[in-house]
């Protein structure tokens, strides 16, 4: 240990501790470098449609566009025909010459803008080749005639409207303007070929059962919608380029949807006409699974392999009907198992349902509805009481897309295609569908209810659902495998420097999972674990659901609710993660170890000595030690000098010392009187990102003890900072341990000791248990009924 | 410009369609760095258990340890080192390991096996498979990484390494 030979005296040279603050010459006043610095010209000024706390302001507005939709679905080819009829009102104070609805659906015209703007990549070691997978792709796109016909846009009685089609929008030309608090009335027909999910794989599509020869359909992004118009952006005008997903209004819904007669229907909203398309046995089982404990089956595995063999020429109806959504999606097979379970609590009184081909049996019968349910129980506690009357999950070919109280999931067993009841599923695909299914039930939160514009962030709905899928699933098990929330899985993607802000426009984003799921989730936790406590963090985090649960909030608001609620300045968390690529990696330089110079020079002198003579002595001296001396040889050579050394205490000293104890005050005295520890740290901030210091001082006695230190210790300068920590006579510090239980996901360990500690790498560590032979199993095989 | 379709590793031209899908994303990441205290080059790959398990046809019901020696020429295929000469680094396979997501990949090379100058480097691992695989080499050198971007039409770099 070294710490002891580092003693210094401390009188009055604490002085030293002082940083210099020259290096910041260039920029007297420190402003590109303050990292504390307020986000005054980052954020848009608050006004009366958005409020400076966060909230929004007393002239919020929003609008509301509500759809009367009839679609029929055409088995045989693949393709839907439709008609709409929106009504939207004009909420916001501007007057509108035109309106722009989307057309997403065109995304899949193979000349639209996010094909052709999709930059091609030469590889200059060869430059004339091909692989055989873009090649196919580039086959597939000629034939597939995809993107919406739209066939009829009108006024309310049928009259042509002017419109201009530009790629995934249409411009609807008003031959009167909307004033504001008006509403207009207009007819879309259209048709399109749905696509194959698995070719073209997008947020809908069909799916082939070549076993039973059926088709599976979820459709979704299927109907002309209105684009957002806000007072941020007026109208959201961002084309649909694939990656950027969605800016809505809300809005109430009749949908009309016509299938097969054999076809069950799973839909955004509230059946209406139970009695002309479900059985009665199949009714009572409903209302049987409301108040039920477990998911009651409503279509069983026996009724759906009966139902899949049928091949229906009839044709049904099934009407649902929605209030204040913001989206509508749907899926319909002939396959779908159906099960159910009613959940009611606090403001919560919904019905959790869960669609799947008997392919995702014996998975999806044990899980989905269970995790559906558990997603609300957890979610309500952090934002608010889940307010739609059904949430469902239905498993297709989508691996994963959310939309109001319907969400599609991917993950299913794996089957012996010799033996069709031998079904085995790893760990990795049981876990994978639980997660999936919080994430996407959890997206009604955020943003099918907090109303986040997805073209423009995508944090705000990913990044947010992602840290709350965290919460979820840590309470589904203990140790429950999750992906992303815990500082250190981040810690790879922090240290790399591919990377852009999780400010950044969506179709920019590079590593898109890292960047908008990963990264803004850890950080939240890292929020809410280390810097502002979980009391704190939790009521600003669910203020913010509470202000915004049907309305759009921006990031500005996201922000400043979250210091609003709790009274603290986080500006420099939201510039740090959310602005910059920075890491945090600080380092803990040195310990300085000082105790307290009485002054008194005979207690001064002998320490003195004391630490002189404890220093090794030099080569010379010891080598000369038996050589024989002129001043021996010749005592009458000595005098004064040579009798006392520099360490003597003299009278003269003595009087000084009695001299200025007068002249000082008694508190003065007190202190010198002190027989304390006083150690100084020093840390630099090699990463960029300032964060809490949190240490572990280990003593000599044997005890431990942490210490947590806020992030504005780095306020007067981010590179550099000190700190200084008194302790009694006794504690005499044997090692320092910065950030010791990995939460502030520091990318380097290696200077987080004092003393510097061997930090074995990765590989190492693992040479190292392949020696003792404990390699873990690549993954453990699960049997069905595997708990 | 010729096409020619012989090349199984080969040069997207243009991607139809592509969306990356809402929730799943295609990541790989492989770090390089020197460990002074044992002299060796190490290297670590980490991939989605998923996406290799497919790029190597392995069904869920098996178990993929079983299949190493699979791995390793995969791995062999898709990720070297050569030096100035074009000469292949002779890298040490050293195993692997895995978790319910993640597979890690572990590689090695002495350190007075690592030629001077610049290198190339080939990560293509999976850029056969997913169409907005992005994979990051990390090389770190006296605690300062330097980050190189790989994807499928540009999965080659040059590189420092000393």
């Amino acid at each position: 240990m070294k710490i002891t030979s580092l003693i210094q005296r401390l009188g009055t040279a604490l002085v030293a501790s002082v940083v210099a603050a020259g290096a910041l010459a260039a920029d007297p006043l420190n402003v590109t470098g303050d990292k504390f610095r307020q986000l005054e010209e980052l954020l848009p000024t608050p006004n009366t449609y958005r409020a400076a706390s966060g909230a929004p302001g007393h002239e919020y507005w929003q609008q509301q566009a509500d759809y009367d939709i009839r679609v029929s679905l055409d088995d045989s080819k693949q393709r839907i025909t439709a008609s709409e009829t929106i009504t939207y009102t004009n909420n916001s104070p501007d007057t509108l010459r035109y309106l722009w609805v989307q057309l997403d659906q065109n995304r899949f015209k193979p000349n639209s803008a996010g094909n052709l703007a999709r930059p091609t990549v030469m590889d200059p070691a060869m430059p004339d080749t091909v692989s055989f997978r873009s090649f196919r792709a580039e086959m597939v796109s000629k034939d597939f005639k995809g993107g919406y016909d739209i066939t009829k846009v009108a006024d309310a009685r049928g009259k042509p409207l002017q419109h201009a089609i530009v790629d995934t929008g249409l411009r609807i030309d008003l031959p009167q303007p909307l004033k504001s608090g008006d509403k207009v009335t207009f007819q879309i027909d259209w048709e399109f070929n749905i696509i194959e999910q698995k070719a073209l794989n997008g947020r809908s599509g069909w799916e082939f059962f070549e076993r039973d020869g059926n088709y599976l359909y979820e459709l979704a992004q299927w109907f002309p919608r209105m684009a957002a118009y806000n007072d941020v952006s007026g109208w959201q005008n961002k084309q649909f380029l694939g990656r950027g997903e969605f800016a809505l209004e809300f809005g109430d819904y009749r949908v009309a949807i016509e299938v097969p007669a054999d076809h069950v229907v799973a839909s955004t909203g509230v059946l209406q006409n139970p009695e002309e398309v479900l059985t009665r046995t199949q009714r009572q089982r409903l209302e049987k699974a409301r108040t039920a404990k477990k998911p009651v089956m409503i279509i069983t595995k026996e009724e759906a392999l009966e139902n899949e063999k049928s091949k229906s020429s009839d044709r049904k109806t099934w009407v649902f009907e929605a209030e204040n959504v913001r989206d509508f999606a749907w899926a319909s097979s002939r396959k779908f198992l159906w099960d159910a379970q009613g959940y009611k609590k606090g403001g919560t009184d919904t019905m959790a349902m869960s669609f799947y081909p008997e392919e995702g049996t014996p998975l999806w019968d044990k899980y989905s509805t269970e995790a559906i349910i558990h997603t609300m129980e957890v979610y309500n506690r952090y934002s608010f009481d889940y307010p739609y009357p059904t949430s469902i999950s239905v498993n297709g070919p989508v691996g994963g897309m959310e939309y109001p109280m319907i969400t599609f999931n991917g993950p299913r067993p794996e089957i012996d295609e010799e033996d069709r009841s031998k079904r085995t599923y790893s760990r990795r695909t049981k876990y994978g569908l639980i997660s999936v299914i919080i994430h996407e039930v959890g997206h009604n939160y955020y943003p099918m209810i907090i109303n986040s514009d997805e073209r423009q962030w995508t944090w705000m709905d990913e990044g947010l659902n992602t840290y709350v899928q965290y919460l979820a699933e840590q309470e589904w098990e203990e140790k429950y495998p999750s992906r992303r929330g815990d500082a250190r899985k981040i810690i790879e993607y922090m240290k790399s420097e591919n990377q852009v802000p999780i400010m950044t426009n969506s179709e920019s984003i590079l590593q898109f999972g890292n960047n908008a799921y990963g990264k803004p989730a850890t950080a939240l936790n890292i929020l809410r674990e280390s810097v502002m406590g979980r009391e704190l963090f939790d009521f600003a985090f669910r203020e913010y659901a509470q202000r915004w649960k049907f309305k759009r909030p921006m990031p500005a608001d996201f922000f400043r609710t979250m210091e609003d609620a709790s009274g603290m300045d986080l500006d420099w968390f939201w510039r740090g993660w959310f602005y910059t690529t920075d890491n945090v990696d600080i380092s803990l330089d040195a310990v300085r170890h000082y105790t307290v110079g009485t002054k008194n020079p005979d207690v001064e002198g002998p320490w003195k000595r004391e630490q002189f003579e404890a220093q090794p002595e030099s080569v010379t001296p010891q080598k000369n030690r038996n050589m024989s001396r002129l001043v021996d040889i010749k005592p009458e050579l000595g005098d004064f000098y040579n009798e006392h050394d520099e360490f003597d205490v003299s009278n003269a000293d003595r009087n000084s010392y009695q001299s200025m104890l007068k002249g000082l005050e008694d508190w003065e005295k007190d202190l010198l009187a002190v027989e304390h520890n006083v150690y100084v740290l020093d840390f630099s901030n090699i990463g960029g990102l300032v964060m809490p210091l949190f240490l572990q001082l280990n003593y000599e006695d044997g005890t431990s003890e942490e210490l947590r230190i806020p992030a504005e210790i780095w306020a007067r300068n981010p590179a550099q900072t000190s700190k200084m920590i008194v302790r009694d006579k006794g504690k005499i510090l044997r090692s320092v341990v910065l950030d010791p239980h990995w939460e502030t996901a520091d990318v380097n360990p290696d200077n987080n000791h004092y003393p510097r500690k061997i930090i074995k790498s990765r590989l190492e560590l693992f040479k190292q248990e392949k020696s003792r032979n404990l390699m873990k199993d690549w993954q453990a095989e699960l049997e069905k009924d595997d708990e | 410009m010729k096409v020619s379709l012989r090349s199984v590793v080969g040069l997207l031209l243009l991607m139809l369609a592509v969306s990356v899908q809402a929730h799943r994303y295609h990541f790989g990441l492989t770090e390089i760095s020197i460990n002074e205290r044992t002299q060796s080059v190490e290297i670590v790959h980490r991939f989605f258990v998923a996406d290799i398990e497919r790029a190597l046809q392995v069904g869920a019901d098996k178990n993929l340890k079983d299949d190493e020696v699979g791995l390793k020429k995969y791995v062999d295929t898709h990720f070297w080192i050569k030096g100035a000469e074009g000469e292949r680094l002779p890298l040490k396979w050293v195993g692997i390991e895995s978790d319910v997501r993640n597979v890690w990949v572990y590689q090695e090379l002495p350190l007075s096996a690592l030629p001077e100058g610049m290198l190339r480097l080939r990560q293509s691992m999976l850029l056969e498979i997913e169409q907005d695989q992005v994979n990051t080499v990390n090389v770190t050198l006296e605690g300062k990484t330097t980050s190189h971007t790989l994807r499928e039409g540009a999965a080659e770099r040059l590189i420092q390494i000393r």
